[in-house]
């Protein structure tokens, strides 16, 4: 199990060059946050839409493993089908997990350098956003994967849905830039919030716990369905 | 021991094998008590399968010629003298049999074929 | 004797390809061909075996334990090479067996250096810069560097020059050396380890055609040549696959006494090479679907 988890991570180096290429894309984000204020949104923005494209489409299968062949190596040695889902699920977890906090070091680092003062940028490092940011990437991958464990590779079908996500992240994206010009960040804040606490309030009957636990709560649940389905469906694959 | 496996010959392979062990046996190369290599290892050494040389050995131990015994392999088996004799003069007879045919299709007389056999036996012990 | 493989009606539908109720076995200590044409189904057969995909009915036992429930034990003593060894091409070869390596409790390193050496590889090039006979060879190296007791292998020799094919099956023949280990292969290139099976199974677009030991084979199956005036109904249970010329026909039979004694000297009877095998029931195959 470590040693499948050592492997993921030690044939992932392709996933690494991605990583520095979008620390290089922080940082000219925030080079621009110097001259606009609406830098740290563009920041926010790549380092959420890069983890999530590469997160959902289960990051070291399109990078690394482009055949989706791996497979036939993986399920050929003496290991259980179950066993290499779950360190599939746990290798890309700590990739994830990784990149974000590097993304957080790297804002942490340009913000307190050049003293930007960005509503986004500071929101981004609050607790909230960094458990939530961090949160909806692990979300995202628990969406990709099982995808990627019934059709192994950038199969149409796998294509076709995680394409509309990320044009809609992307809409998103550009929406809230011409959002921020006109100063109605504040307001699109209050909605997020107030769905946040809809779902919460929905999920766990009236809002009682604490705003982290309830993240940690659903994230658990999804990861758990997440990764059960990608047993099953990893057990059924022909390959 | 020598043994040659010819692919164009139209003999299979264990025959082949069987034939010229039991043709050293009967010459006397091989002597009673003379190991035999292993089934294995005379696979590899002709390149050829494993069963095919375990038919050879199994076909020789049903024969009399060599000995199984368990654990240590095979040995050239104790030869009745009166038994070989009988084993060699059969061969010939078998030798002789299909000269005989040969000279039936072709219609020659026995006397003539009594008179080549008396040629050739004294031109042999020359 | 145990058998170290066993397959009972296995059966397999893919659209358009169907493994048809596939049963044979092979005893401990054997070499088992797995021959037929591209498409035959070998791959799938072998694919079943190692559990890659799952069958449709049928049983596979191997080791005596079954294939599905004691993977994991089973997956341990077995050495696989297959067609086309789907490795990461940006790593090396050293970086590739420490990938594989750790997986295995019987892992030989000093076994697996040495097969590197005879076979001359780099262990510090990437995998993209090898020819495909380098990685089969790398294939093979990692296959036989766990002691494994049965080496399954899918068309090992595709891709290799003649000269290493004979020095793989010195190798073969020296694994053989043990009762216990045993060797599948999968080929469509009959000619080279022929030499080193003991069993054969043939299989044709799915369904199989013989599972026998290759000395029956070679001897029941002949080709048979003769003039056109002798191909008659009579002939058709006794020729599988028949090609005719202008001067003649040449056919293959599984029952070479019985044609011996029908035809006697009016045909020439050659023997019969796995190669002529597979093409004269290819043949009989197609004409039975244009028919």
């Amino acid at each position: 199990m470590i040693q499948l988890i050592k492997n993921d991570l030690s044939t992932g180096r392709y996933y690494l060059i991605m990583v520095y290429l979008y620390i290089l894309f922080l940082i000219s984000a925030m080079i621009t946050a110097l001259v606009k204020d609406t830098g740290g949104m563009l920041a926010g923005i790549f380092l959420f839409v890069f983890i999530a494209v590469s997160g959902a489409s289960g990051f070291i299968a399109p990078l690394v493993d482009s055949t989706g062949k791996g497979d036939v190596l993986r399920v050929s040695l003496p290991v259980r089908r179950y066993t290499l889902v779950l360190a599939r699920y746990i290798s890309s977890f700590i990739v994830a997990v990784a990149a974000c906090m590097t993304g957080f070091a790297v804002i942490f680092t340009a913000v307190t350098l050049f003293h930007i003062d960005d509503p986004v940028l500071h929101l981004l490092l609050s607790v909230r956003g960094m458990t939530g940011l961090t949160a909806a990437v692990l979300l995202l991958i628990s969406y990709g994967l099982p995808f990627w464990f019934k059709y192994a590779e950038l199969n149409p079908i796998f294509r076709a849905l995680v394409a509309p996500g990320v044009l809609l992240l992307c809409i998103q994206g550009a929406g809230q830039l011409r959002a921020v010009r006109n100063g109605a960040l504040q307001r699109i804040m209050e909605l997020l919030t107030l769905v946040q606490n809809n779902v919460r309030d929905w999920i766990f009957g009236m809002g009682v716990s604490h705003p982290l636990n309830t993240v940690l709560a659903v994230l658990c649940a999804i990861v758990l369905l997440s990764l059960g389905s990608s047993i099953v469906f990893y057990r059924k694959r022909d390959i | 021991m020598k043994i040659i496996i010819s692919n164009s010959s139209p003999d299979p392979i264990y025959e082949q094998v069987g034939k010229q062990i039991k043709a050293q046996v009967l010459s006397g190369e091989l002597k009673e008590g003379d190991a035999l290599p292993s089934i294995r290892a005379l696979a590899k050494e002709l390149q050829i399968s494993v069963i095919t040389t375990k038919r050879a050995y199994d076909e020789l131990i049903k024969e009399g010629f060599v000995d199984s015994v368990g654990g240590k392999g095979c040995f050239i088996a104790m030869q009745n003298k009166e038994l070989l004799k009988e084993k060699r003069m059969k061969t010939i007879e078998e030798k002789l049999g299909v000269a005989v045919n040969d000279a039936q299709k072709l219609g020659i007389p026995l006397g003539d074929l009594k008179e080549m056999l008396d040629l050739l036996y004294r031109e042999e012990s020359e | 004797m145990a058998n170290v493989l066993e397959i009972k009606k296995l059966r397999k539908t893919y659209p358009g390809f169907m493994l048809k109720d596939i049963s044979f076995s092979l005893p401990e200590g054997y070499v088992m061909g797995l021959i037929g044409p591209n498409g035959a189904g070998k791959t799938s057969i072998i694919k079943l075996i190692m559990n890659l995909i799952h069958s449709d009915g049928g049983e596979i036992s191997i080791f005596g334990m079954h294939h599905g429930k004691d993977s994991v034990a089973i997956k341990e003593r077995i050495g696989f090479v297959y067609d086309n060894p789907s490795w990461y091409t940006h790593l090396t070869l050293k970086q590739i067996k420490n990938l594989i390596a750790p997986f295995y409790r019987s892992w030989d390193e000093s076994r697996f250096q040495e097969l590197i050496t005879t076979f001359g590889l780099p262990l510090k090039k990437r995998l993209s810069t090898f020819s495909r006979g380098m990685v089969m060879k790398s294939a093979i190296a990692i296959a036989l560097s766990h002691h494994a007791d049965f080496i399954v292998m899918d068309e090992p020799t595709s891709g290799l020059d003649p000269v290493f094919r004979r020095e793989l099956l010195d190798l073969f023949y020296e694994i053989l050396q043990s009762e216990k280990k045993s060797i599948l292969f999968s080929t469509h290139i009959t000619s080279d380890l022929e030499k080193i099976a003991d069993f054969i199974t043939f299989i044709l677009e799915g369904t199989l055609i013989f599972t026998d030991t290759k000395d029956n084979v070679t001897e029941n199956y002949a080709i048979i040549k003769g003039g056109l005036s002798l191909v008659d109904n009579l002939t058709e249970g006794l020729f599988k696959g028949m090609r005719k010329t202008a001067f003649g026909f040449e056919a293959l039979t599984d029952n070479v006494k019985e044609v011996k004694k029908r035809y006697g000297r009016d045909v020439v009877v050659d023997s019969a090479s796995l190669e002529d095998i597979m093409y004269f029931s290819k043949l009989r195959s197609s004409d039975d679907t244009a028919h």
